[in-house]
């Protein structure tokens, strides 16, 4: 017997709970060959801004113990190029394509959402207020307020699926969920990076160009597990888990915390093909564990 | 006409077939794989696994040395816990690699400039094979000119192997302990002058140092069409996807992984 695998997100429904995270999978083509992009639940593009964007100044990257810090700074050709040079790629996979959409005011985000409902095959918009590598005194994503308006104004300018990307750096995720939640999100992800810093004593410089960045990978797994968890218990929308997944079994404890779906990040860049190895295991799991529909993991951790 | 190199990576376990400490911190790998063997071209690079449990995380990406049949050589020096755990490998274990990776060195056919091959340090390493492949090409001795430089003469790397090559090899250190005392760039610009070449007759191929190749660049500034340098920064994904090893050129962010690691002269910000 086959178990179920198919979740639904919104309007959206994806064949299996694992997708790719935004940032972390270009916009599909730079994996090709590498990854059976076919195999994925649904694909978050790279984020993309109404207007082209060079990104932060070199170094982006460093490792650091169990993760990486990046400091990339929303690098994109915009909005138009995206959907003219990258989407057509994206179509010929059949797996729905989630576009990430950020804006530097509340009417950019409204302007690109606008202009991505017109889009046939964009399945649904993440709304990314939470990038930590803009420069901005605060985050959309950091006040229950500001993550209410861009809601509601990304919200009435689709009809599509929206999906907002909250950030942990806040005091209370629960209360920015629920905000995004009334305002008319019809899910979340999260979480994203988590700001960090890498420092060389010897050159007493920081790693990154830009002096800071956000933090990804499995040393970020256990705080996304408990923010997921929490979330969970406030609203009732659903919740794509992502945070340092990097196997089949990282895959079950988000969804176990209350992931309807999950984003595979840094994983890819280690193993191109880790999210649909994931997929693989994840059904290996459920054919182990006698469970006939992925669904019952949603939030059934034992307490 | 330009050689064109385009072949797409491919995810493979290969076995090593041996390792050696050739100078102290410096190793040579070489690694069975025909698939990476055929489709790869100098200057291209490997992005190797080389933590099992996680750690490190991140693939290391290691330039080609050398393209055998159904092999490759890399010659790396141990710089962190990733070439650590990699230098520990043996005949017989295995690699997770993706290869092979960016763009090489273009060789332009029928083209007669001189060819000057400026090293430093571990810069040899893409530069072997690039010369593998000039010596096909050229007929007679002196096929092309090496420059290596490097801080002491403990730290001088393949010069019997260009010399083998039929490579016209000078040598700087840094304290003069072999060779001409000084830098690579210097001997570089007095072998041109002493040679009475023109600078748009020679194209250089290097890798080291960010700030040698950028001193080349200011050395032939644009007059030398042809020039490539192969260039480094941190990287992720290594595929183009993370843009994480973006690097200035002067037409903007570039990948090291994607549009590089070799760049044209006039791409180097000098």
């Amino acid at each position: 017997m086959k178990p179920k695998l198919e979740v639904k997100i919104g309007k959206l429904k994806l064949k299996n709970p694992v997708t790719v995270a935004s940032g972390t999978f270009g916009y599909g083509s730079e994996f090709d060959g590498t990854a059976d992009i076919d195999k994925l639940g649904g694909i978050v593009t790279k984020t993309i801004t109404l207007h082209a964007r060079v990104g932060n100044k070199p170094p982006r990257i460093i490792e650091t113990p169990s993760g990486m810090i990046n400091s990339i700074g929303l690098e994109n050709p915009g909005v138009e190029k995206f959907i003219k040079d990258k989407l057509p790629f994206l179509q010929k996979y059949k797996i729905p394509v989630i576009a990430s959409i950020a804006g530097e005011t509340i009417k950019e985000y409204s302007e690109l959402a606008g202009r991505l409902d017109s889009v046939k095959d964009i399945a649904a918009i993440e709304i990314n207020i939470s990038c930590p590598n803009i420069k901005t005194s605060k985050l959309f994503s950091q006040d229950e307020n500001s993550t209410g308006e861009v809601v509601r104004a990304v919200r009435s300018a689709t009809k599509k699926t929206v999906i907002t990307k909250l950030s942990p750096n806040v005091t209370d995720i629960g209360g920015i969920a629920k905000s995004a939640e009334s305002a008319g999100s019809d899910a979340l992800s999260l979480i994203n990076t988590l700001k960090a810093m890498s420092v060389d004593a010897k050159t007493r410089e920081s790693r990154l160009g830009d002096v800071t960045g956000g933090l990804s990978g499995p040393a970020i797994k256990p705080v996304a597990l408990f923010m997921i968890w929490k979330v969970y218990h406030r609203v009732k929308i659903p919740i794509i888990g992502m945070g340092g997944i990097m196997s089949p079994s990282d895959v079950v404890e988000f969804m176990l915390c209350g992931s309807t779906a999950v984003s595979v990040g840094t994983a890819n860049f280690v193993h191109p093909n880790a999210a649909a190895e994931a997929v693989k295991g994840l059904s290996q799991y459920l054919k182990n564990e006698k469970i006939k529909d992925v669904n019952k993991l949603i939030g059934s951790l034992k307490v | 006409m330009m050689k064109q190199y385009k072949s797409m990576p491919k995810q493979v376990i290969a076995k090593v077939i041996s390792q050696k400490e050739v100078k102290r911190g410096c190793f040579r790998m070489k690694i069975e794989s025909p698939i990476i063997a055929r489709s790869a071209s100098p200057g291209q690079f490997l992005h190797i696994l080389c933590g099992d449990s996680g750690y490190p995380l991140l693939r290391r990406p290691i330039s080609i040395h050398r393209i055998g049949k159904k092999d490759i050589e890399i010659l790396y020096s141990v710089i962190g816990k990733g070439t650590k755990i990699l230098s520990g490998k043996r005949s017989g274990d295995t690699l997770d690699i993706i290869g092979p990776l960016g763009n090489g060195f273009k060789v332009f056919k029928g083209s007669r400039s001189v060819k000057m091959l400026v090293a430093g340090g571990m810069g040899v390493a893409p530069l072997l094979g690039l010369a593998d492949e000039l010596s096909r090409g050229a007929k007679g001795k002196n096929k092309f000119i090496v420059v290596l430089g490097a801080r002491t003469h403990n730290h001088i790397l393949c010069e019997g192997d260009f010399k083998r090559l039929g490579g016209d090899v000078h040598i700087a250190t840094e304290d003069g302990s072999k060779g001409r005392r000084g830098s690579a760039t210097d001997l570089a610009r007095d072998i041109v002058h002493s040679k009475k070449y023109k600078w748009r007759d020679v194209c250089i191929y290097t890798a080291g140092p960010i700030n040698m190749v950028k001193a080349l660049a200011r050395l032939v500034e644009g007059c030398s069409i042809e020039s490539q340098a192969s260039l480094e920064e941190r990287m992720a994904c290594g595929l183009g996807a993370c843009l994480g090893c973006a690097i200035e050129t002067q037409s903007g962010y570039k990948r090291v992984c994607k549009d590089g690691p070799v760049f044209n002269f006039c791409e180097v910000v000098a």
